[in-house]
């Protein structure tokens, strides 16, 4: 009986092993936030990540949403999408050179990517809608996959669509696995 | 003396694998009263047999077709087996697994997922793969969801995954620790309320617009599954506005059909057809449809199936009748119950709708 004790007594100390660090990520499948790892990232990851400069306000992937976009004032358009099966909205911001969406995660709302629409703002390195090829590379490096220039910093991914040795889009997004 | 412990160590053995197979039960994810969408794979089980048409899809499947509705307007026996973000992969291994159970006339698989060439997330891989009974399907499909950070062995003992939940658990673990609640039509996930479409975000141009190899590799061996077991594969697109569905994904998935001899429907470009609007339609601006919409769909497509395969109708069968009958009967119950709380509350309280404006938390 002894033994049996010593036993079970480990047992729920191995069930209740979990420290909080454990909990975030062991929560994805629980909770039911998209991905609660994610808030790993957003916790951690942001400094860590890509980040799109609006004037003087800074957008990092990952980042929580709340402060930004206060300091970006209202919006051209709003759109909201529940997440499929998650609680919570997937919230787009349309602005006028931009549109920055978001993704929720325990009442909060993170960044989750930016596209940036038009000629009229850049990437901190200096890449706009129309930049070359060149440019890109210049600015970014090569790309790891030749003829996909998309690049990976921390939890995030800058991504340049082009087109006929243009830049067409430029996407900032979040990783949230 | 050697006996009695032997006896003891058989005693302790058992009682402790006992505690662990409980501690496991109990800390497992129910997904009662949310995210009730994580049951829905093992909801199938109860239900397996006698479907002449079986869905296999994400959530444009099981939100957006009443199995209801094709047996009561057309006879037709159906089961949509839908997860949440279900990757084509899984969408596969599941054919695989309903196989086993039953031999469908027909298997509509919706494209969406087409779009997804590798592992995306660990929480909706859960949703789909922990309610799976084990099997090599089962297997087969952990290996191919896992993402980087994931291990099978949390598959195969999910209290690895989960023993962290202790701090978290609530009254329906204990409730429903060996049981489950009755949430689903034939796989359908009901919803009454409607929301309409008011703007519409503009699709974000992709770096390439090609389907991965690995998204044709398993069409391939859906394809190839069906036919060696004598069953009709149809490639559906829901009509859901949102994410969007690209020209270029649409050239793909036709040029497909047409070189595989397969029907290819995609409902967005049927909207006049099947009378879908998108003011009264859905309950969550056009991602899914509500429970008019996925009467709509299914009326259309049971009237395609039944002419296109010659379904039976099912109808005339007493015993068959009957079972159906129940199944009609509980879900005209919530039907009208989701009414009640609308009415009520101005929103689907107990069925996981959002208050109104101005009225959240």
């Amino acid at each position: 009986m002894k033994k049996f004790a010593i036993l079970f007594v480990a047992m729920l100390i191995l069930v209740g092993c979990g420290s909080s660090d454990d909990k975030t990520t062991a929560a994805a499948g629980t909770t039911g936030e998209a991905g609660t790892t994610a808030a790993a990232a957003a916790n951690s990851g942001a400094s860590d990540a890509f980040a799109f400069q609006s004037g003087d306000v800074t957008i990092a992937m990952n980042a929580e949403v709340a402060p930004i976009l206060e300091k970006l004032g209202k919006e051209v358009e709003y759109f909201e999408s529940e997440s499929c099966a998650f609680k919570g909205l997937d919230k787009q911001y349309t602005y006028a050179s931009f549109i920055l969406k978001t993704y929720p995660i325990d009442g909060k709302d993170y960044v989750s990517s930016i596209e940036i629409k038009d000629d009229l703002v850049s990437t901190p390195e200096g890449i706009s809608i129309g930049s070359s090829v060149a440019d890109v590379t210049k600015a970014y490096g090569e790309p790891a996959t030749a003829g996909n220039y998309s690049y990976t910093k921390g939890d995030s991914t800058l991504i340049f669509v082009i087109k006929d040795d243009a830049v067409t889009s430029i996407q900032y997004t979040a990783i949230t696995k | 003396m050697k006996k009695k412990r032997i006896l003891t160590i058989l005693v302790v053995a058992c009682l402790l694998v006992g505690g662990l197979w409980f501690l496991q039960k109990l800390l497992t994810p129910k997904y009662i009263n949310e995210i009730i969408e994580g049951r829905l794979i093992a909801d199938y089980y109860d239900n397996a047999g006698g479907n002449d048409v079986v869905f296999i899809g994400d959530c444009e499947v099981y939100e957006n077709i009443s199995p209801i509705t094709l047996w009561e307007d057309y006879g037709i026996t159906s089961y949509i087996r839908g997860s949440a973000q279900q990757l084509i992969w899984q969408s596969y291994y599941l054919m695989e697994e309903t196989l086993k159970y039953e031999k469908p006339k027909v298997m509509v698989f919706n494209v969406l997922s087409m779009k997804y060439g590798e592992p995306q997330n660990e929480a909706y891989n859960r949703m789909t793969l922990d309610g799976m009974r084990w099997s090599d399907s089962k297997v087969n499909s952990i290996k191919a969801s896992m993402t980087d950070e994931e291990e099978f062995i949390t598959y195969l003992f999910p209290l690895l995954r989960y023993h962290s939940r202790w701090s978290e658990l609530s009254g329906e673990d204990f409730e429903y620790l060996f049981k489950t609640k009755r949430s689903f039509h034939q796989g359908y996930l009901m919803r009454v309320d409607v929301r309409p479409v008011t703007s519409y975000p503009s699709p974000t141009p992709l770096q390439d617009y090609q389907f991965s190899d690995t998204s044709y590799e398993y069409l391939d061996k859906m394809v190839k599954l069906c036919k060696d077991n004598g069953v009709e594969l149809v490639l559906m697109k829901a009509p859901s506005i949102y994410p969007y569905w690209y020209d270029e994904w649409e050239e793909q998935m036709e040029d497909y059909a047409e070189k595989n001899g397969l029907l290819y429907i995609n409902f967005l470009e049927l909207l006049d057809e099947t009378g879908i609007d998108f003011d009264t339609d859905t309950y969550d601006n056009g991602l899914h449809l509500n429970l008019s919409g996925a009467e709509k769909l299914a009326k259309y497509l049971g009237a395609e199936l039944q002419e296109t395969y010659q379904l039976p109708d099912h109808r005339g069968d007493a015993q068959v009748a009957a079972k159906w009958q129940e199944k009609s009967d509980f879900y005209h119950e919530m039907e009208a119950d989701q009414y009640r709380e609308l009415e009520e509350y101005g929103y689907l309280k107990s069925y996981g709708g959002r208050k109104p404006a101005g009225q959240e938390d």
